[in-house]
């Protein structure tokens, strides 16, 4: 019985284990304290051949943790009553006069939007490009200008490829593409 | 009476016919385009789908007594003109008013490269037939370049079933994504055009030359390949001179036909990327051996610019 069970668990951590049985050895853990010790064991045995090193942890490591939960403070904050307030004339008369504010507000400000709609997209732009920039601008350049100088006696491909005579060769590479 | 002449102009005015009542094959087809690539006068819209990026361009292909003139503007920016004719690549940058003159040893077409012989070529790619598909509303027939291994790209190409020109030709990686495309938006076949000069319309432009310095045989190199995907055979091996280097480079060509890998050699620089990088279809590799630094580079798969450049050893 005991090799059986021994089995069952060694099976269960290397996920060899049917979930119908694993159901019935977490069971019998649960009543016999000594498996989940030589179940921690194996664990332990198992993690020094996968990775060649072991961090000893204690056995109460996990009891402790579940200790300082329990002991965390449960804090009550007061529930907010909200008092309900009579609505005066004055107060939606002040009400109308913000709304208004507000509406004129929306439609200067898409005026202002349409006019600054080109200097924000250079400003997009300018911002897209600086964070490539990730080797000083002399080692770039020259890096650049080796590309081009191999891909000019290469083949035609320069001439169709427009965007090669402004952006550095490192700005436009990625690895990896077959 | 009048009837028959009706039939022979049109019989006449539809080669597409016999084309198709000959059942050529996909290799046929793809012989036919080349033959009508060079031979014909057309003019177009071309739009070059590269990395990412939308480039569109007019189009001229001018032949006269056997010499042929490829033509490009672009429409959009960075506006320049581009000439291609025996042994010189032109490209004249309008905005900036300079004119950079190529001499090559090969000329390349700008819109796809063929093998001078498709018979060797169809060793290493597999070509067959597809559907029938409108381009440009014209009517194409469909050739599928298939690569056999993975040391190169598989293409496709649009033929105009009328006058055998490409109207369209995609580029494929290795999981059958597209690469590249290019595409004709409007053709038109038949009027003779004017060879056009790269400094015409541009007064006080300053002219660069590149020159290849020598032209020789690969075994007068200093190093030589042990890796070289089958099918992959020496175009040229030259030295040549770069604006921003004292010391000459080495550069070999390989292709096989419609994938072409170079391997430049030249002096250890304290800048170089080593590794792999990848533009578009285009990836190269860069090691050093020594003092120097090692470059294959090429429109075929990363996994076979690293085969060459690891396979680089010095005599």
């Amino acid at each position: 019985m005991n090799t059986e069970i021994n089995n069952k668990i060694s099976q269960m951590l290397d996920d060899e284990l049917h979930y119908s049985e694993q159901e019935s050895v977490l069971l019998k853990m649960r009543q016999h304290s000594e498996l989940n010790n030589k179940m921690s064991r194996y664990q332990a045995v198992s993690h020094v051949f996968k990775t060649d090193d072991f961090i000893l942890v204690k056995d109460d490591f996990l009891d402790n943790i579940k200790q300082e939960l329990k002991q965390d403070p449960h804090y009550f904050l007061p529930q907010q009553t909200v008092k309900k307030r009579s609505i005066s004339r004055w107060q939606k008369t002040s009400a109308a006069v913000a709304a208004s504010f507000a509406i004129v507000a929306v439609m200067v400000s898409q005026q202002t939007d349409l006019q600054s709609t080109e200097s924000q997209q250079n400003t997009l732009f300018v911002a897209q490009k600086q964070p490539v920039e990730t080797l000083p601008h002399a080692v770039n350049d020259a890096q650049h200008e080796r590309f081009k100088a191999y891909l000019q006696a290469h083949s035609n491909d320069l001439y169709t490829h427009g965007s090669l005579s402004y952006q550095p060769y490192v700005r436009v590479a990625t690895y990896g593409q077959e | 009476m009048f009837l028959l002449r009706l039939f022979f102009l049109f019989l006449l005015f539809t080669p597409s016919v016999f084309a198709e009542e000959a059942g050529l094959n996909a290799q046929q087809w793809l012989e036919k385009m080349s033959l009508s690539m060079k031979t014909l006068n057309y003019q177009g819209t071309v739009a070059f789908f590269k990395n990412g990026r939308l480039d569109t361009m007019k189009y001229f292909h001018a032949t006269d007594n056997g010499q042929e003139q490829e033509r490009l503007l672009a429409l959009n920016s960075p506006m320049r003109e581009v000439i291609r004719e025996a042994g010189t690549v032109s490209c004249v940058f309008k905005d900036s008013q300079k004119i950079v003159v190529n001499h090559r040893p090969v000329s390349q077409s700008f819109i796809v490269d063929l093998p001078v012989e498709f018979s060797t070529a169809s060793v290493h790619y597999h070509f067959s037939l597809s559907n029938e598909e409108s381009v440009a509303m014209l009517p194409t027939r469909v050739v599928t370049i298939q690569a056999n291994d993975k040391y190169r790209y598989s293409r496709k190409v649009w033929i105009d079933k009328q006058y055998f020109l490409p109207l369209k030709m995609e580029v494929y990686d290795l999981s059958g994504g597209i690469l590249e495309q290019v595409v004709f938006t409007d053709l038109k076949v038949g009027n003779k055009f004017e060879f056009v000069k790269a400094n015409n319309e541009l007064e006080n432009t300053s002219i660069k030359h590149i020159h290849q310095l020598e032209s020789s045989s690969f075994d007068e190199a200093d190093f030589v390949l042990e890796n070289i995907p089958s099918g992959f055979q020496t175009v040229f091996f030259i030295r040549m001179e770069r604006d921003d280097s004292a010391q000459a480079v080495d550069h070999l060509l390989l292709s096989d036909g419609f994938s072409s890998v170079s391997v430049y050699r030249e002096a250890k620089a304290d800048d170089i990327q080593l590794g792999l990088q990848t533009l578009g279809s285009v990836n190269s590799f860069s090691r050093v051996i020594d003092n120097f630094q090692i470059t294959a580079l090429g429109e075929v798969p990363a996994q076979t610019v690293q085969f060459i450049a690891q396979g680089v050893k010095f005599r």
